[in-house]
């Protein structure tokens, strides 16, 4: 902590500055001056990604190697626990043989890691998914109609398996222009791949409008942090005028 | 031949080579032998040709080979008895088998040669590709007709593909004019937008358009659940969100957070994001400074995703958790990961990116209470009432939504009307 110095507002004027840097994008079709707000746009970029990997590099550091591994191994060995030793010191082998993946020569030393990643990761995702989703939605759709009036199931359970049935068939290619029985069957297919669309509309709206309301409230709570600090800087140049 | 000598066997004698000046006979088989040796079974098989004479043997010359014209073919066919052989007649599948002189190729039609990938300049590479289009049925082609709108809408989702975040792709054939006209359409829309958000935003400035928001029955059920717990009880918050989320999350977590520091509960704070736990500092430093000693733990980030959750709820002690997510995987993660109780042990606060993905683990009583987006906080700190925050944000996102809700309605008026710019793929739908 530096005496006289606000961190928190040098903190707010550069993420100020940062917000209209990313803002600026929007201006970089203006003729003229549009390239230097490309620039600014992409410098912003450029430091976002930098100091992410940054911060990423300094998070696996401070709270996954140094906590995990190498201070684990340190008070293992000093208690003689040599059950900590082993994991810590396996843990670090599997992430040692790891980085041999980035050389192609010697990329088959990293396949024992992969393995293992692999291995825990899909046994823990397909049990989760088998048990925690599946059944536990399938049990819930059985059990769906307890709280529910006669007319809300009906019209849910219609719209639900229509709409489920008409997005699979709107993904069915059926040739057109033939004649009898193959004609008629081609023209309901047809339509009810129509509706199945429509469905599938209004389900890629409904997700929209969640990304744009999401997205609008990230720019208003921006707004909200950068507004103060422009109208204290407009108020003291004005005072500064005066 | 070495001579005969004294030590020669007895029954050697009678190979022994002639005389010298004796030539030898030249080989010739015996055929056929003496009747009356033969067996009685091979006498009825006997040819009759008796005029053919014993079977010589190749003769060293060898006759020319036919030449490949069709009079030189009959010619062999019909040829004259020599030397006591007769032409055989063939029959008809042999007839089929006998070679037959190739007439020239007629000229084929020129192949496509390749244009582009790994066989490029190779001619007549996919033979097939032809014969693939040609329909099965009657009458029905199977080639795509491919209109000029189907061709300019793949061309600009190719674009959208292709395009960089920070390289913006120029359609082909834009004027300068064209090109002006489209930033300035750009521009004019996020003019419009940000007015509507920043104008609710001014000090002073209160609309009122929206009223104080009350939590839905997921929110109160939420709200009743964190009001219930017990001082001293171990809850654990994951903090499933990074910076870029933080201006919508953090009024989610500081609503939450509020409440649970005000129960005096034991929180413990995890992130599966490595950003995670810097955005949760952010909020409890917030919230900490200048009141009462809490019992609050940050443990950090935890790598594994999914796979980190097992970890979690074995080394970390809890009666339940609230999971602040972002995105809507985290939620299901915690949601799979959870045993199912009564009362649920999952609780959640999520974006509103992240609702509908997140509704059916609500419905299914796998999270028991939820709140979602800046509304569902905003009411939250309401009804909890230790801090009042403003509706300015409500308004300003009312605003915003009705302002874009004008701007797509505008534009299709126009559209219907004009047509849209004078672009070229405008223009050749004109045409």
């Amino acid at each position: 902590m530096i005496p006289g110095v606000d961190i928190d507002l040098i903190g707010t004027a550069v993420a100020s500055v940062l917000t209209f840097f990313v803002f600026s994008y929007l201006l970089g079709d203006l003729p003229g001056l549009g390239p230097l707000f490309k620039f600014f746009y992409r410098l912003a970029m450029h430091i976002l990604v930098g100091a992410g990997a940054a911060y990423a590099l300094i998070v696996a550091w401070w709270s996954v190697l140094y906590p995990r591994v190498f201070l684990r191994l340190f008070e293992s060995r000093l208690t003689d626990n040599m059950v900590g030793t082993v994991i810590a010191v396996s843990g670090a082998v599997l992430g040692v043989l790891l980085l041999f993946k980035g050389i192609r020569s010697l990329a088959w030393m990293g396949n024992l890691s992969t393995a293992y990643l692999i291995g825990v990761g899909v046994g823990v995702a397909a049990g989760g998914a088998v048990i925690g989703t599946l059944h536990a939605q399938s049990q819930a759709t059985a059990t769906f109609s307890s709280a529910r009036s006669p007319l809300d199931l009906a019209v849910l359970f219609i719209v639900g398996t229509l709409g489920t049935l008409t997005v699979f068939i709107s993904f069915t290619f059926t040739a057109t222009g033939r004649k009898g029985l193959a004609g008629i069957w081609a023209r309901i297919v047809q339509g009810l791949s129509v509706l199945g669309r429509f469905f599938l509309y209004v389900a890629l709206g409904a997700a929209f409008a969640g990304v744009y309301v999401a997205g609008l409230s990230v720019l208003v709570g921006r707004l909200q942090a950068v507004l103060p600090l422009i109208l204290s800087a407009l108020s003291r140049l004005l005072a500064m005028g005066q | 031949m070495p001579e005969a000598t004294a030590e020669t066997l007895e029954w050697l004698k009678g190979v022994e080579p002639p005389a010298s000046g004796e030539t030898a006979a030249p080989f010739v088989e015996e055929l056929p032998p003496a009747l009356g040796e033969m067996p009685a079974w091979l006498k009825e098989i006997e040819p009759t040709q008796a005029a053919a004479g014993p079977v010589v043997a190749a003769p060293a010359e060898a006759p020319p080979p036919p030449a490949p014209s069709a009079p030189a073919e009959s010619a062999i066919a019909a040829a004259p008895i020599e030397g006591g052989l007769v032409a055989a007649q063939l029959p008809s599948w042999l007839e089929a088998l006998k070679p037959k002189v190739l007439e020239p190729a007629a000229p084929k039609e020129e192949e496509p040669v390749e244009l582009e990938g790994i066989l490029e300049g190779v001619r007549g590479a996919l033979p097939a590709a032809e014969v693939a289009w040609q329909s099965l049925g009657a009458g029905i082609s199977m080639r795509p007709q491919i209109t000029p709108d189907e061709l300019s809408r793949a061309g600009a989702l190719q674009e959208l593909l292709a395009r960089g975040a920070a390289t913006p792709v120029r359609r082909e054939g834009e004027s300068r004019a064209q090109k002006l006209w489209g930033g300035t359409q750009r521009l004019f829309v996020f003019l419009v937008i940000a007015v509507a958000a920043i104008l609710p935003l001014f000090p002073g400035a209160s609309l009122g358009l929206v009223g104080a928001p009350q939590l839905s029955g997921a929110g109160g059920r939420m709200y009743e659940n964190v009001d219930g717990i017990k001082p001293g009880a171990p809850v654990l918050v994951a903090f499933d969100y990074d910076a870029t989320q933080a201006p919508e999350m953090d009024a989610l977590a500081r609503a939450v957070m509020r409440h649970l520091l005000a129960r005096k509960a034991r929180v413990s704070v995890v992130s599966l994001y490595p950003a995670g736990p810097a955005a949760a500092q952010v909020v409890i430093n917030g919230l900490v400074s200048g009141t009462a000693p809490i019992t609050l733990t940050n443990l950090g980030y935890m790598p594994g995703q999914s796979t980190a959750i097992p970890y979690i709820l074995g080394t970390v002690p809890f009666s339940q958790v609230i999971e602040l997510a972002a995105a809507p995987d985290t939620v299901r993660w915690w949601a799979e990961q959870l045993p199912r109780s009564e009362p649920p042990l999952l609780w959640a606060g999520v974006s509103a990116q992240a609702e509908p993905m997140s509704q059916p683990y609500l419905t299914s009583g796998q999270v028991g209470g939820m709140i979602v987006g800046v509304p569902d906080a905003i009411a939250y700190e309401l009804k909890l009432g230790l801090f009042k925050p403003g509706v300015a944000p409500l308004d300003s996102i009312a605003i915003a939504n009705a302002a874009l809700i004008v701007l797509i309605v505008l534009g299709g008026v126009i559209q219907l009307i004009v047509g849209g710019a004078p672009t070229p793929e405008n223009e050749r739908r004109r045409k």
